[in-house]
């Protein structure tokens, strides 16, 4: 119990915010294996043996995904969880309609105030409810006086911006433990059907799972546009869905405008290049097709595009040089170290190799796809919407109290508004001076 | 002749001006003096709003992509929001010798980069990105203005007999407009982070990549959530409540503006050019 307690105390809140803001400190500063090559990793190791030792052994390498810096985001969480229960019984308390207090009990609020009175209490009273609505108090009478509340709703605000910091936090765990993600390149005219082998790269979360696609996707088109000086203005592919055999969606993908389906998304990245799409034909064998993807380069004008390949079922490496500008295909086939075939390719040539047949169907463009499977976003974004709410209201809408009742000749108010009772007590000051300028 | 910079040079003259104008009426106590540099500040605003427009129409795009742009628009939607506060909160143009210099120097700071126009590129076409560039510039402003009163609420205990300060709403009072503009700020700078991530999210697949500067956003955010918490549970108000408003502000300062220097980032893809 005594662990309980401890681990509620909001003190330990802010020690907790501390550490965080710490550890984010040492791993923006620390070099992070995650943000870094294979390369440069090697070079720091090689210059600075005994500094990588030691933040190596400690995790300071790779803060994120530290045993202690994920304990303390625990520690953290279970803070927060542990008060938001208190937080929400005291708010639905707060919430549901205020007891009527004493005269004895109003002396001892934080703000209070005493006004002679002289005349008919009930007249009294019709005026001061009037005075009250024009605040926009929600008023109750009783047989000892007036109660009046404001803005109610107010009272779970801090309760809802712990909770939505919770579920970003929940949001958060669901990405890592069933988040997918991967590159793929596509050309135009090619079908991708979510299989492994068809990725570039993987990433797996921690249960490395992925459901099924179940459908395919095919790269219609690419365009790209760029401005006047040649900075991009626009990487645009045209995908189209086929789920169950049917096409059934067509959608222009471009970056901040992704394709998403049946849980998966599909990005447009700002990288593209050319590719040559090839067909075998041995004999009279269905032709075996397949792109061949040349390299990526910033920009296309000036420069030869370089790239070889064996050539299935042959045993033959061809060597293939593109110039984009000139869209001049130059093709040398060796068998070993010998060249049998070297020359410019059009599109629709055909080369003969013994028992094949290689055919040049086209050039055209290929360009890199990201795709995730992410099930933590929508609760991520669902903590985020409850995160903006309750932050403006926490700002422009807190709960107000009011308690009016009559002892002898006088009246007394007195007013809460929890934590914000400083803020709150120009409009207490100002709702006095209202009702004495009534009773004079 | 490129009017957009002549005008950008002339709002910044005039801030100058009035920043030297309105550091001299606190030195010297000169109530007229503050006025005149409010009036030079609004006049600069002017021009220096037209500068921005003239920007506007001829990269086709809003002013958010080079540090140029950035402390551009920033000094811009800062300076409006100081003087459109002061109209309200009278007393608060005696934080004009804090607010101005500030703004100036962030008008320096931007020319001091390139001001040639950069086309917006694809990844940067986003509403998302939008929200996030204007909700950035309202908690900085916010920030700004709990900064110059944090300042400005020290002076006065520290010299309570001053007549120059005595104008100024009671200690009390300012603790309370301290914690209001620190409480819109923080709400405003978590629009702003969720603005980036979502837009992050629709542009590369992902909300959260612990880039440096966001980084540093969340450790501001995590700053300003921990000072909330500090006053609403802790009961640090007054002094307390002032120091640490002009340390987490330092903090804003560094993460916004500085970071993207220091670290490798994807926002420095743009911003230190």
């Amino acid at each position: 119990m005594k662990i309980i307690d401890t681990l509620r105390s909001r003190r330990y809140a802010v020690t907790f915010i501390i550490l965080i803001i710490a550890s984010f400190v040492l791993a923006t500063v620390i070099p992070q294996r995650t943000r870094m090559s294979e390369a440069e990793w090697f070079r720091l190791r090689s210059n600075y043996p005994e500094f990588i030792e030691i933040i190596s052994f400690t995790g300071l390498d790779h803060v994120y995904t530290s045993w202690w810096f994920l304990a303390i985001v625990v520690l953290f969480s279970i803070n927060i969880s542990l008060n938001l229960s208190d937080r929400i019984r005291a708010s639905w308390r707060q919430f549901q309609d205020i007891r009527p207090l004493s005269p004895s009990e109003i002396k001892t609020l934080p703000l209070n105030a005493v006004i002679s009175l002289s005349g008919d209490k009930d007249q009294f009273f019709k005026e001061a409810e009037k005075i009250l609505k024009d605040f926009r108090y929600r008023l109750k009478r009783h047989n000892q006086g007036l109660t009046a509340q404001k803005a109610r709703i107010g009272y779970f605000w801090i309760p809802l911006f712990h909770g939505s910091i919770l579920i970003v936090l929940c949001g958060v765990l669901i990405s890592g433990l069933f988040r997918f993600s991967g590159t793929v390149e596509l050309s135009e005219g090619q079908e991708f059907h979510g299989r492994e082998e068809e990725f570039i790269n993987r990433w797996y979360g921690l249960l490395k799972y992925r459901p099924e696609m179940g459908f395919s996707i095919r790269l219609n088109r690419f365009n790209v546009e760029y401005w006047d000086r040649g900075h991009p203005k626009l990487y645009q592919g045209f995908i189209e869905v086929r789920d169950r055999g049917g096409d059934v969606l067509t959608k222009a993908v471009e970056m901040n405008e992704p394709l998403k389906y049946r849980g998966y998304s599909f990005y447009q990245t700002r990288y593209w290049g050319y590719s040559a799409l090839f067909g075998l034909l041995r004999n009279n064998a269905q032709e075996l097709t397949g792109y061949v993807n040349l390299p990526y380069k910033e920009r296309y004008d000036n420069v030869i595009l370089k790239q070889d390949f064996l050539i299935p079922e042959t045993g033959l490496r061809a060597f293939l040089d593109y110039e984009p500008a000139s869209k001049i295909l130059r093709m040398e086939i060796k068998d070993g170290l010998k060249t049998i075939v070297n020359g410019i390719l059009k599109e629709g040539d055909y080369i003969k190799l013994n028992d094949h047949t290689l055919r040049l169907h086209r050039i055209v463009k290929w360009t890199g796809l990201y795709i995730s499977y992410d099930p933590g976003v929508i609760v991520v974004y669902t903590g985020f919407a409850l995160m903006v709410l309750s932050s403006l209201g926490m700002v422009f809408l807190y709960p107000k109290r009011l308690w009016l009742s009559f002892e002898d000749n006088t009246l007394l108010i007195g007013g809460d508004a929890g934590r914000r009772r400083v803020e709150f007590r120009e409009e207490f000051i100002k709702i006095v001076e209202a009702l004495k300028r009534m009773t004079l | 002749m490129n009017w957009e910079i002549i005008l950008y040079w002339t709002a910044t003259t005039f801030y100058g001006i009035a920043g030297a104008i309105a550091i001299s009426g606190f030195v010297f106590k000169k109530e007229r003096l503050i006025n005149i540099a409010l009036g030079l500040s609004a006049a600069g605003l002017v021009i220096h709003g037209i500068s921005i427009i003239i920007r506007w129409k001829s990269v086709g795009h809003g002013p958010y992509i080079n540090m140029y742009e950035v402390m551009s628009s920033d000094a811009w939607v800062a300076m409006a929001f100081y003087l459109l506060l002061q109209i309200k909160y009278r007393f608060l143009k005696r934080a004009a010798f804090i607010v101005i210099p500030i703004v100036f120097l962030s008008m320096g700071f931007g020319i001091m980069s390139t001001t040639e126009p950069i086309p917006l590129p694809p990844s940067l076409r986003s509403y998302w990105l939008i929200l996030h560039i204007v909700f950035a510039k309202l908690c900085s402003a916010s920030f700004l203005v709990a900064f110059g009163l944090a300042g400005l609420y020290l002076l006065k205990l520290s010299r309570p007999e001053a007549e120059f300060l005595s104008r100024l709403p009671t200690p009390e009072r300012m603790d309370i407009l301290i914690y209001r503009f620190n409480a819109l700020g923080f709400a405003f700078l978590s629009i702003m982070i969720i603005a980036g991530s979502i837009w992050a999210n629709n542009a590369w697949g992902r909300y959260w990549a612990f880039d440096p500067v966001e980084t540093w956003s969340l450790i501001t955010w995590l700053a300003y959530g921990m000072y909330l918490h500090l006053r609403l549970n802790r009961n640090w108000l007054g002094k307390r409540s002032a120091y640490l408003t002009i340390a987490i502000f330092v903090l804003s300062v560094l993460s916004f503006f500085f970071i993207p220097y220091f670290l490798k980032t994807v926002h420095s893809e743009y911003l230190v050019r």
